[in-house]
C-alpha cells in the first residue's frame, strides 16, 4: 500500500528532524508538521521518547545466545555417562537424562551441568569436599549424588533419574487434598530430617527440587549441592550469595548473609508447606532485588494461607511457626515440625497453637468427644476412676511430648555445635550435659508407662554413644558412658520384666547389657562387673533364641559377645583368653559375613578381626602375629558398603600395622606405614578441626612417626614430630575439656618428647618435661587410685625418668626411680591388673637397676 | 573489518560449482570473525566462555552448510546469509525453552535470580516485531540483523546494503526507537 510507505517515509522524516533540532524547538515544530493528525504526532512522539542507546535487541540476544552455548549435544559423554536428552534447563543450569557406558547394566543417571560464577576448577574442589558426604545420603525419599566434577570448563553433577513430576504440579494434576498434601510434605520432611541427622543443610528446599514418582512418594534433588555454590572453603559466604539461589524460599538469614543451619531448612519447608497448600510461593519477589528483596523477606509476613485457601487456623499456625524469621523462633528441628503435623492429622493440639490454654481444652474436648460420650452413659461410679485415668494419660502425653522435644532439640543443638560453635568437643560435652539432666528427672517419675520408658532407654544409649562410642564425634568420655548405659540397662530391665518373652524387648535388654561390658573393657576397671554384664548379656541372647530362631542373628550375637569376651580378658592381661575369644569372635562373624554377604557385617567384621589384631600384640605379645591380622583388615576394607568413608578404619589398621612392625624391632618396614597413618589422621583431623578425638589421633599418628624416625636415624625429624605432637595432645586436652584420658595423654606425650631430647640435646629441658609428667600422673593415680592403667604408666615414667639420671651418671636418683617403678609394677601384679606389655617393662626396670649395680661396683 | 580479498569470492566460486570443501575455507577465514561476535555478544559474564562461543559460531555454521539451497554470492552475501542464521538458531532455541518450561520436565531447579533494570525482552517478542517491521521496512530488518546478529560493523553494513554510512547511523537509529517502542506496546 503505497499509503502505509507514504506514512512511514513521512514519520522516519520526521523523526529524524525532531531529533536532530534543540530540545526546546521540537514541540513547536512537530505541532506545525502533524496539525490534526495526533495519532502521527503520538506516533512521533513515542519513538522520541524510545530513542535511546539501550540495547535491547543486543542483549535479548546475549540472553538466548548464552543458553545457547550453554548446551550440549546428546551423544556427549561426560566421565562415565553419556548424555541422552535434555531433561529440563534452569537458570543455574541444564538437566540431561544419560547412561551410564561403563558398566553392562543400562544405569539411567540425571546429569545437572551446573551454571556458576565459580570457576570450573574452585567447583570442583568445593565440590569434591562434599561429595563424600553427599554420597553417604541415603534415603528412599532423597536423589541420590553419584558423581561430579567438570569436563572442558562446565561444572556437572550426576544424580539418580528421577520419572516424575515436580510437588507442586503433582499436587495439582492430582487434585490432592489438604490431608494428602501435608502426608506428602510429611515424607519430605522425613528426608530433610534424616539428611540433618547426617549433618548435611539442603539449603534451597522448593516445589521444583521435589520431584513425586507415579506411586506418590518424593525424591529431593540438590541436597547440598548449593554449598559448594555459595560457601567458600572456611564456610564463608561467597560473594555471590548475595544472588539467593531461590528467593521465595530463601531464609532471612540467607538473604542476609548470615549462617545456615538445619533452622534454614525448617523455614525453607515451611515456604514449601504454604506452596503445596496454596499453589502460591510465600513471597513473590520478582523484580526485587538488593534492599527490597532484603525487606520483603525480613520484615514482612506472608499473607497467611488460610486466607488465600480454606484451611484450619492451626496449618496457618504450624507454617508461621515454622517460617519465623527468628531461626531460634521456628520448630527446633524438622521432626518437630513433623510431630506437629502428625498432631494435626490425629486431632491434637498442636504445638504452634500452644500457649493458649482455652484452645488446648477445646481441642482436647473434641478430640475426645465420643470417649466422654460413653463414660456418661456408664454415670456415677466410674466417674471418678474415669478422671484419674485421664489426668494419668495426661500426664503420659506430656512426658511423651517432653521426650520427643528433647529428642529434637537434642539432635539440633548436637549439629549445631558441630557445624558452627568454636570448640566443638566442650558445646557437646554441655549438650550431653543437659539432656542427662533432663532424661535422669524423666526417668525419676515415669508411673510405669512402658513406652516412655523405653523411650529414655534409648535416650541413654544414645547419650551413651555419643560420649563413647564408634562415631567419629564421641567424647572419649568412658565413664560417663559406662553410667549412661547403666541407666539404660536398669530401663530395659524393667521392660523386660513386664514383657519377659517378646523378643524384641530380650534383644534390646541383652544389647544394653553388652553395651556396659564392653564399655567396662575399656576402662580396664571392675573387670569382674563386666563378666557379669557380659553374662547377662548371653543369657538373654539365648532366651531370645529360644523364642525366636534366627541363625545369623544368633552367628551375629555370638560374635559380639566372643568380641567383648576377648576384650574383657585382655584388659585383665589374660592374653591367650583374650586371643581365644577374639579368634572365636572371628570365625563366628566369618560365618555371618558368608551367609549373608551383607555389606552391613564388614564393620562388625572388621571390628573382630581388629580385637584379635590386639589381643595377639597387647595381651600375648605376638606382634607379626597381630600384623596378620590387621593387614586382613586392610582387604576387607573395600568390602565396606559403598558410600561409607574408610579413611578413620583405614588409619586405625595402617596405624597397628606400623606398631607391630615397630615392637618386633623390624623400624625400617615400620616406616611406610607410620608415614601413611600421619597423612591419613592429617586428612581426618583437618575436616573436622575442633573435635578433641581426631586431634588425638593425630598427636599419636606424629608420636609414632616421630618413635620410627628416630629408629631410623632421623633425629632432627623425630623431634620436630615429637613437638608437634605434644602441641596436638595440648590441644586435644583443651578441647575434651580435660578429661582423664586427655591429661594421661598429655603426660606420655611430655615424657616421650623428653626421651628424644635426652638422647640429642641437654638435660635441662627433659628434666622440666619428665618432673611435670610425673606429677601430672601421680595426680591422676590419686584422682582415680581403681584404674591399672594409669598406674602402669606411673611405673615406666619412673623407669624412664631412672633411665635418664643413669645416662647423666646420678645412680642415686636412678635408683630411687627404678626402685618406684619395680613397687608399682609389683602392685599390679597383685592386684592382677599387668598385662604384657607391662611384664615386659617390668622386666627391663629390673635389668636396668642391676646394670646401675653393676657399675657401682 | 579488515579486507578478505579475492580469495574468499573465488572459493565461493568455487563452492558454488559443487566443491563442498570450498564452503569450510571460507568460514575458516569468516571464522574468528564470528567468533569475535558471538564473544561480544555473551559479554565478558563469565571467564572460560570463548569455548562456549565458539560452540555457537560452529552451530551457525553447520546451519549453513546443511542448507544446500543457500547460495551463496560473496562474502557480502554470506554475512547476511549467517546473520539470518544467527537469528533462526536463537530463536529455535528461545522457543525450544519455552516449550520446556511449560512442559515442567524434570528438575528446572536452581533458577537465576534476575535483577531488575536486568529485565530483558523475550527474544520471542523481538522476533515479532521484527517480522512486523520487515514487513514495513524490509532494509531496516536487515540492517539491524547484520549489526546485532552478525555483528557487522557500520561501514561494512553499508557497503552490504548498499548505502551510506550515514544512513546507516540514520536508520538504526530509528530502528531501535521503534523497536523499542513497539515491544514497550506488546510487553505492557
Amino acid at each position: 500500500m503505497p499509503d502505509t510507505a507514504q506514512r512511514w517515509r513521512r514519520i522516519e522524516t520526521l523523526f529524524h528532524r525532531a531529533s536532530a533540532m534543540p530540545a526546546g524547538e521540537r514541540t513547536a515544530f512537530l505541532e506545525r508538521e502533524c496539525g490534526e493528525d495526533t495519532e502521527l504526532r503520538r506516533t512521533v512522539d513515542d519513538l522520541m521518547q524510545s530513542d535511546s542507546d539501550s540495547a535491547v535487541l543486543e542483549k535479548a540476544i546475549a540472553v538466548e545466545a548464552r543458553h545457547a552455548v550453554d548446551d550440549v549435544q546428546p551423544g556427549e559423554i561426560f566421565g562415565a555417562f553419556r548424555l541422552e536428552e535434555l531433561l529440563g534447563r534452569g537458570g543455574m543450569g541444564a538437566v540431561y537424562r544419560a547412561v551410564r557406558i561403563d558398566q553392562e547394566f543400562r544405569q539411567q543417571v540425571a546429569i545437572k551441568l551446573v551454571r556458576s560464577h565459580l570457576r570450573a576448577e574452585d567447583w570442583t574442589r568445593r565440590f569434591l569436599r562434599e561429595r563424600q558426604i553427599l554420597a553417604r545420603l541415603n534415603h528412599p525419599y532423597i536423589a541420590r549424588l553419584l558423581d561430579g566434577g567438570s569436563l572442558n570448563g562446565r561444572p556437572y553433577f550426576v544424580m539418580e533419574y528421577v520419572d516424575g513430576v515436580t510437588a507442586d504440579t503433582y499436587v495439582q494434576q492430582h487434585s490432592l487434598s489438604v490431608r494428602d498434601r501435608i502426608g506428602l510434605f510429611q515424607k519430605v520432611c522425613q528426608a530433610v530430617s534424616y539428611a540433618h541427622g547426617q549433618l548435611v543443610v539442603h539449603r534451597d528446599i522448593k516445589p521444583q527440587n521435589i520431584l513425586v514418582q507415579a506411586g506418590g512418594n518424593p525424591k529431593l534433588l540438590d541436597f547440598g549441592i548449593a554449598k559448594p555454590l555459595e560457601e567458600d572453603e572456611d564456610g564463608a559466604l561467597t560473594n555471590a550469595s548475595q544472588r539467593v539461589l531461590t528467593p521465595q524460599y530463601a531464609a532471612p538469614e540467607q538473604v542476609l548473609g548470615q549462617p545456615i543451619t538445619t533452622a534454614t531448612d525448617v523455614y525453607a519447608l515451611g515456604a514449601l508447606l504454604y506452596a503445596l497448600l496454596t499453589s502460591h510461593a510465600p513471597f513473590d519477589t520478582s523484580g526485587l532485588s538488593g534492599f527490597a528483596l532484603e525487606k520483603a523477606i525480613c520484615d514482612q509476613d506472608p499473607p497467611p494461607p488460610g486466607t488465600l485457601v480454606k484451611l484450619d487456623p492451626d496449618i496457618d499456625a504450624i507454617v508461621a511457626r515454622a517460617m519465623r524469621k527468628e531461626p531460634a523462633q521456628r520448630y527446633s528441628s524438622v521432626a518437630a515440625l513433623e510431630a506437629d503435623l502428625a498432631r494435626w492429622l490425629g486431632g491434637y493440639p498442636v504445638e504452634a497453637s500452644r500457649g493458649n490454654w482455652q484452645y488446648r481444652a477445646r481441642k482436647f474436648l473434641l478430640r475426645r468427644a465420643g470417649a466422654v460420650v460413653a463414660a456418661t452413659l456408664v454415670a456415677g461410679s466410674v466417674a471418678a476412676g474415669f478422671a484419674s485415668t485421664r489426668i494419668q494419660q495426661q500426664k503420659a502425653e506430656r512426658r511423651l511430648e517432653e521426650v520427643r522435644e528433647l529428642a529434637n532439640r537434642f539432635l539440633f543443638e548436637f549439629h549445631d555445635s558441630i557445624a558452627a560453635l568454636p570448640g566443638a568437643t566442650q558445646s557437646r560435652q554441655m549438650v550431653v550435659a543437659r539432656a542427662i539432666q533432663y532424661l535422669d528427672r524423666l526417668a525419676a517419675e515415669t508411673g510405669g508407662d512402658r513406652r516412655l520408658e523405653a523411650d529414655l532407654a534409648a535416650g541413654y544409649e544414645r547419650i551413651r554413644d555419643i560420649q563413647y562410642g564408634y562415631d567419629f564425634g564421641h567424647l572419649n568420655d568412658v565413664e560417663g558412658a559406662v553410667a549412661s548405659a547403666q541407666r539404660a540397662v536398669n530401663l530395659r530391665g524393667k521392660l523386660l520384666a513386664a514383657s519377659p518373652k517378646d523378643p524384641a524387648t530380650l534383644a534390646a535388654a541383652a544389647k544394653a547389657n553388652l553395651g556396659v561390658a564392653n564399655l567396662l573393657a575399656e576402662t580396664g576397671a571392675s573387670l569382674d562387673q563386666a563378666k557379669t554384664y557380659l553374662a547377662e548379656a548371653q543369657r538373654l541372647f539365648a532366651a531370645g533364641a529360644r523364642i525366636q530362631p534366627d541363625t545369623l542373628a544368633q552367628l551375629r550375637n555370638d560374635s559380639a559377645v566372643a568380641t567383648a569376651a576377648a576384650a574383657i580378658e585382655n584388659a585383665a592381661g589374660n592374653g591367650d583368653a583374650a586371643v581365644k575369644a577374639a579368634r572365636r569372635a572371628v570365625a563366628l562373624q566369618q560365618k555371618a559375613y558368608d551367609t549373608s554377604r551383607d555389606a552391613a557385617d564388614v564393620p562388625r567384621l572388621l571390628n573382630s578381626v581388629q580385637m584379635l589384631g590386639d589381643a595377639l600384640l597387647l595381651g600375648a605379645n605376638l606382634p607379626m602375629d597381630a600384623l596378620a591380622e590387621y593387614q586382613r583388615g586392610l582387604q576387607i576394607l573395600p568390602l565396606l558398603p559403598a558410600g561409607v568413608p574408610q579413611e578413620m578404619q583405614r588409619s586405625q589398621f595402617v596405624a597397628r600395622i606400623g606398631i607391630s612392625y615397630a615392637i618386633a624391632g623390624r623400624h625400617k618396614e615400620a616406616l611406610p606405614y607410620r608415614r601413611q597413618a600421619l597423612e591419613l589422621a592429617e586428612v581426618i583431623a583437618a575436616r573436622d578441626p575442633k573435635n578433641a578425638l581426631t586431634a588425638r589421633d593425630l598427636a599419636i599418628a606424629c608420636l609414632n612417626a616421630a618413635q620410627n624416625e628416630f629408629k631410623v636415624g632421623s633425629k632432627a625429624e623425630a623431634v620436630r614430630l615429637a613437638r608437634r605432637m605434644v602441641v596436638m595432645f595440648e590441644v586435644a586436652m583443651q578441647q575434651s575439656g580435660g578429661s582423664g584420658q586427655s591429661r594421661t595423654d598429655y603426660a606420655a606425650a611430655l615424657e616421650d618428647l623428653a626421651d628424644y631430647l635426652v638422647r640429642t640435646e641437654g638435660r635441662a629441658e627433659p628434666e622440666t618435661l619428665l618432673q611435670k609428667a610425673i606429677a601430672l600422673r601421680e595426680e591422676i593415680v590419686r584422682q582415680d587410685p581403681q584404674r591399672g592403667v594409669y598406674q602402669s604408666h606411673l611405673a615406666h615414667a619412673w623407669t624412664q625418668f631412672g633411665d635418664c639420671y643413669a645416662r647423666w651418671g646420678e645412680p642415686g636418683k636412678a635408683e630411687a626411680m627404678y626402685r618406684k617403678a619395680l613397687a608399682a609394677y609389683e602392685k599390679l601384679e597383685r592386684d592382677k591388673r599387668i598385662n604384657g606389655l607391662d611384664r615386659s617393662d617390668w622386666q627391663r626396670t629390673k635389668e636396668n637397676l642391676a646394670k646401675l649395680d653393676t657399675k657401682k661396683k | 573489518m579488515k579486507d578478505m580479498g579475492p580469495a574468499v569470492t573465488e572459493l565461493l566460486r568455487s563452492w558454488q560449482d559443487g566443491d563442498r570443501a570450498a564452503l569450510d575455507q571460507v568460514v575458516e577465514q569468516l571464522y574468528s570473525q564470528l567468533r569475535a561476535v558471538a564473544g561480544q555478544q555473551l559479554g565478558a559474564e563469565r571467564e572460560g566462555h570463548t569455548l562456549a562461543a565458539t560452540a555457537l559460531v560452529h552451530e551457525a555454521y553447520f546451519r549453513l552448510q546443511g542448507n544446500a539451497k543457500v547460495q551463496f554470492n560473496d562474502r557480502k552475501h554470506f554475512l547476511g546469509v549467517a546473520a539470518r542464521a544467527m537469528r533462526c538458531i536463537l530463536v529455535d532455541y528461545a522457543r525450544g525453552r519455552k516449550r520446556q518450561k511449560r512442559d515442567g520436565g524434570q528438575q528446572v531447579t536452581l533458577e537465576d535470580f534476575v535483577a531488575p533494570g536486568n529485565s530483558t525482552h523475550d527474544l520471542l517478542a523481538i522476533n515479532t516485531a521484527l517480522e512486523k517491521l520487515a514487513a514495513i521496512d524490509p532494509r531496516k530488518v536487515q540492517l539491524l540483523e547484520l549489526i546485532s546478529f552478525a555483528g557487522a560493523t557500520y561501514e561494512e553494513a553499508a557497503a552490504l546494503l548498499g548505502i551510506s554510512e550515514a544512513t546507516v547511523h540514520r536508520d538504526l537509529k530509528f530502528a531501535r526507537a521503534w523497536l523499542k517502542s513497539e515491544l514497550k506496546g506488546e510487553g505492557g
